[in-house]
Order: C-alpha cells, then structure tokens, then sequence
C-alpha cells in the first residue's frame, strides 16, 4: 500500500462504471434488420405470382415441344405429296403415319387431332386436297411459308404475240402442285414504234413457210417472224386457252420455233393473206377510216349541242305554215296585202277583200323562220349562191303549202333523227362509272350510224308533226320492217323526249 | 302445403367430370395394339384399310341415315372384310337416336385411324408387311422380333 496510495489512483480497482447496464443496440443494424424482414414479407405475396409464371415457362415450353414434335411428323409425311392428284387415301396415310411413329418414335398424336378437328371424308379428291394442305402447310416453320404453301405463287407471264397472260403456279399444299394457271385479265401486248415501223409485208419464203406453217407466199412482217421465233407458237393449250379462264398450260406445248435468217424487208405486197396466215396489222386505210369517223362524230356531237335552237325556226315554220297562203306566185300577192294591212288600220283591214290579216303574219312569220333555218345549213353563210342553194334545197314559201309542209316535218324529222342517234351512241359508249363518253368511241361512229340509219325512219320521229289522215296514208304503204323501224323510232324519239311539239 | 326445397345458391355446383385427355386416348388404343397378336394385327390393319374411308364418308354426310350404315355394314359383310356375325354386332352397337348417328360415326372414325396408325406402327415394328405396301423384293421372311404378349388377351379391334 505504499506507492499506489500516494499516487492517489489505485490501477489494481476495476472499472465499475456499466456494469448491470444493457448496452444499447445498432441503430442501423436495427434498420437493417427491419428491412430485411419487409423483403421477405413482400417476396412471399409475390409468389403466387412467380409460380404462375414458372407455370407459364413450362406451359410454353410443352407447346413448344408439341410443335416441335408436331413439325417433324408432318415433314416425315412430305413424300405423300409427291403422289398424284388423288393419291392420298386413307391408307397411304395412316401406312406414313405408321411409319413415322415406327421409325422416328414420334407420337402422331398431334397429326391425328388436327386430321380430326376437320369434317370427315371417305377417300377421294377432298380428302387428298386437306392432307396436302394440312402437310404442306404444317412443316412449315415460318407462317407466311405456311401461307405459301397453300396459296398460289404468282407464276411466269406467258406472252401470246398479242397478249400477256399473268400466269399463278400452284404450290405443294394444292392437289394441282406445280400446274400453271391463267389468272386475271390478259394484258394486250402492244407493238413498239420500232416494231410499228417494220410493219411491211412481204412474202415468206419457203423456208419461213414451211417453219411457220403457213403456205409459201403467204404475207409476213419482220415482226411478226421475230415475235414467233422469240415467244414460240401456240404456247397455251387447253382450257388456258381461252382467255379469262382459268386451266392448265398444256404440258405438250410445241417446242420454240428455231431462229429463222432474217430476210431484208421487201416492198409491200398487194398479194391477199393466205388462210393461214396471222393479222399482224390492221388493213391500210384503216386508220383513215377511223380519222374520218372521230371527225364526224365530233362534228355530229357539236351540232348536238345546238339541236334545240336548229330546230325551233322549223317548229315555229310548220305552224306558220298552217295558217299561211303560200306556194308559187304567192309571194307578190302577199308582199301586196301585207303592204295594205300595214297602211290600214287594223280594224279597216277587216273590211279589206281577200286580206286576212292572220294568213299574211302566218306567211311573213313562215318565211322568215325558214329563211332563219336555211342560213343555219352548211355553207349558206359563204356566198350568195350557197344561200340559195339552201334556201332551195330546204322549205320555203316558193313552193306550195302542201310541199313546204312536208319538207318542214321531213326536216323535222332528220333533224331529231341525228339527235337522237348521237345521244344513244353517247348513252352507249359512255363509261357507267363517270358518265363521261369513252375516248377513242369515236372510231365507231361511222359504223354505229350505218347500222342506225338502217334501223329507223325519219318519219317516225316528226310523226307528231302529221294529221291522222297523214298517218293513214303512210302506214297503207308500210311493209312489216317498215313498220318496225317505224315503231323503234318512236320508242327512240319518246325516250330522248325529241317529240310532242306545239305543231304535233 | 309444403314449399319446394330450393337449391341452395352458396352450394357448390357438381362439377362435370374432366375430359379424358386426347393423349390418354391414343395411349391406350396404343396399349390395345400392342396386346394384340401379330396376326390379328396384321388382320385388324388390313380391316381398317377398308373400313376408314367408309368410315369418313359416313361420319362427313350431314344427311347420313341408319340405313346408310346398315347397307355398308351388310357390304362389308358381302365383301368378306367382317363376319355377318359382326356386322351385326356392329349394326346393334348403333345410337338408335337420328341425332347421335353422326358423332358415334366420327367418334368411330376418329379411334379406328388412330388404330391403324398404331397397328401400321406395329407391324413395321415386327417387320411385318403393311397391308397396302408392296413388300421389298429382297426383304427377308416376315419374322416377329418378340413373342407376341401372351399374358394380355388380344382385343378386338374396333369395328
């Protein structure tokens, strides 16, 4: 006790200070501890949801697997769809299902399911056609290979001189696998300026004719003889043939003609055609022709538009006529009474012999309305003659009322007749969607009006315009065509509503 | 008077019984194949040849009539593919009801192919010819690789 003492610290007493005291815990080790607890907690309400979802890996993962196994069959059965068409039976069938479980060890379960999910059939082209397609289809990995395969691929454009034929090749899934198709509208195969340009006739030599089938002499282009040494002849056969149908190309299509030596164009020759012979080319003057029928039309079609004030000053003629002192010699007598009842007063002009002041207006009104429609004619505007020339081969009051009548319902007539074969030829080539005249109608006009002119009677459409005893007349002279004619030119005339008239 | 017992809303509703598994089905048609001696697997794959496309045509008529069937069971029978004995059998097993006619047909048409697939399967197994095939010109003697089982008793097959 002697230094420690007087040191004042004793070393050897221990320290008491804590002892019975709990020391406190980490805080962060706390927050630590917490944390783990909620992870453990938010896991477990997420496992129901992790174990649909291994559920779903492993649903997946047998689909796969089935379609896998699935995929395999069907590409052990392919040989089956190089049988022929109708091949496929039931028995051929079930020997290659048989055969793929035996020797691949593939359960065909899978196949059996599909060939059931579908309508029985006995053996015959409809069972053939779904086992083709369901192999076809099924060994594909790919859905739009699988798609293809049951689908026809577009095919080669078979060209037959005058026409392309887009052509479909049917895939291995259809009974007719390989076989090519016309399909859709043909696509006309038009000649190029420098084949167009070559257009010259001339005849074939022996050679060309004896390789081209036709006889020796026979009228052939450059182009003609290089279309068929290039395309071949008679490339479509059968039922594909025929444009628009659908039908296998013939599988025995004459083989490509062989290169022929080009001969140097010769002069045109006036020989015909021999009966064999291909048209390679529309006829000379046929293009003159169509030019001259577009220009008749338009011309047809521009005096259309003026129809109604054509017609009018005959209308307005034939009733004046009615009521008109006219015919030769008339015109002095006339000029004379209407210089009187110009000069009297209108209640003296009553008292006038021989003056009716109607008939003078009736006739002064007739000569002006026809001398109206005869400067309206082709030409009358040019010279003076012309206009004579008009006026004398149209109505006037020069001749007799009865004549000038006639002429002016005759007139009448042809005048509504042009009308209405102009408005049923529009009515004819007009496109149905837009209403609108189809270009290139033109070039049939010629044609369409011999045909129409043929057809119909002028007469029938100013019938209107004649007395009942005037019809009388004409029917007692009419054979049973006339009447005909007759009968489709009234019909044509109400339709296009060209008749009915004040002077009817 | 006594109300009518109403059922209870909150009780359980019986529920139908599974479909058996399309799987199951063929296994056990499976199983049949393979009971079946080698014979009358030869035999029962060379019937059904015959019978499937009957079958099919039967079972795919929307207008099929009892006597549709019993006429191509009676042909059968004529044509020595079955017994009369069995086509009898066959024409008695048959839904008397019009409207189940056609789904007994496909439920037919659908076991007896997958029959034959298994028969087929099984005969290729043996080596054994396959009704329809030509045999290979230098294919040995048709000799069974394993006795047939003996302790199963071989089943018809269906039809």
């Amino acid at each position: 006790m002697s230094g420690s003492i007087l040191g004042g610290v004793d070393a050897s007493i221990p320290l008491q200070a804590g002892r019975n005291v709990t020391p406190a815990e980490n805080p962060l080790q706390m927050l630590g501890n917490v944390a783990n607890t909620a992870n453990s907690i938010n896991q477990l309400r997420l496992f129901p949801g992790q174990m649909q979802l291994q559920q779903q890996a492993v649903q997946g993962g047998q689909v796969s697997l089935a379609q896998r196994i699935n995929q395999a069959g069907y590409e052990s059965l392919a040989p089956l769809l190089a049988m022929p068409a109708g091949g496929i039976t039931h028995s051929a069938f079930t020997t290659a299902l048989g055969s793929a479980e035996a020797n691949l060890g593939l359960p065909m379960n899978g196949i059996l399911n599909d060939v059931m999910a579908t309508a029985p059939d006995g053996d015959g082209p409809a069972f053939d056609a779904k086992i083709r397609a369901l192999i076809a289809s099924r060994a594909q990995t790919a859905p739009e290979s699988a798609v293809g395969e049951v689908t026809p691929r577009t095919g080669p454009i078979v060209s037959t001189g005058q026409t392309q034929i887009p052509t479909t090749v049917a895939p291995a899934g259809l009974p007719n696998a390989g076989q090519i198709s016309s399909y859709g509208a043909t696509v006309p195969q038009y000649l190029s300026p420098s084949e167009l340009a070559a257009q010259v006739g001339r005849p074939a030599t022996p050679q060309e004719a004896a390789q081209l089938g036709v006889p020796a002499g026979t009228q052939i282009t450059e182009t003609m003889l290089q279309r068929l040494q290039s395309q071949g002849a008679g490339a479509l056969a059968g039922p594909a043939g025929v444009i628009g149908v659908n039908g296998p190309v013939s599988p025995a299509a004459p083989p490509r003609l062989p290169a022929l030596p080009l001969a140097p164009a010769a002069g045109a020759s006036s020989g015909a055609p021999g009966p064999h012979a291909i048209v390679s080319a529309l006829p000379p003057t046929a293009p003159a022709e169509m030019a001259a029928s577009v220009d008749q039309y338009n011309n047809a079609s521009t005096a259309s538009n003026s129809f109604r004030q054509r017609i009018f000053p005959l209308e307005q003629a034939a009733i004046a006529l009615q009521g008109a002192d006219t015919g030769p010699g008339s015109e002095t007598v006339n000029q004379i009474k209407s210089f009187l009842l110009a000069q009297s007063p209108a209640s003296l002009a009553k008292y006038l012999p021989g003056v009716d002041p109607d008939k003078i207006a009736n006739y002064d009104e007739a000569v002006k309305y026809l001398a109206n429609y005869a400067m309206q004619q082709p030409g009358a505007a040019q010279s003076d003659m012309h206009l004579g020339l008009a006026q004398v081969a149209n109505a006037s009051t020069h001749i007799s009322n009865l004549a000038a009548r006639n002429v002016v319902e005759n007139a009448l007539g042809l005048e509504r007749m042009q009308q209405a074969a102009i408005q049923q030829f529009n009515d004819l080539h007009s496109d149905p969607q837009t209403g609108q005249v189809q270009s290139g109608s033109g070039a049939q006009w010629n044609r369409y009006m011999q045909q129409f002119a043929a057809s119909h009677d002028p007469r029938g459409f100013s019938w209107d315009e004649q007395s009942p005893a005037q019809h009388q007349q004409a029917l007692q002279n009419m054979t049973t065509d006339d009447k005909r004619r007759l009968h489709e030119s009234l019909m044509l005339a109400r339709k296009y509503n060209l008749t009915g008239t004040p002077g009817g | 008077m006594t109300p009518e017992a109403k059922p209870n809303p909150l009780a359980r509703p019986n529920r139908a019984a599974p479909k058996p598994n399309p799987m199951l089905a063929h296994a056990q048609i499976w199983k049949h194949v393979s009971g079946m001696a080698p014979d009358d697997v030869s035999k029962g794959a060379e019937r059904l040849d015959y019978v499937l496309p009957i079958l099919g045509a039967l079972a795919g008529d929307p207008k099929v009539t009892p006597k549709k069937v019993i006429m191509a069971a009676s042909q059968a029978a004529a044509d020595g593919i079955a017994t009369p004995a069995e086509a009898v059998q066959f024409i008695t097993g048959m839904p008397s009801d019009p409207e189940k006619l056609q789904p007994w047909l496909r439920q037919l048409y659908v076991t007896n192919m997958s029959a034959a697939v298994h028969m087929k399967a099984a005969l290729m197994k043996r080596q054994q010819p396959v009704p329809g095939l030509p045999p290979a010109p230098d294919a040995a003697p048709s000799q069974p690789t394993e006795p047939p089982p003996t302790s199963m008793t071989p089943q018809e097959a269906p039809v």
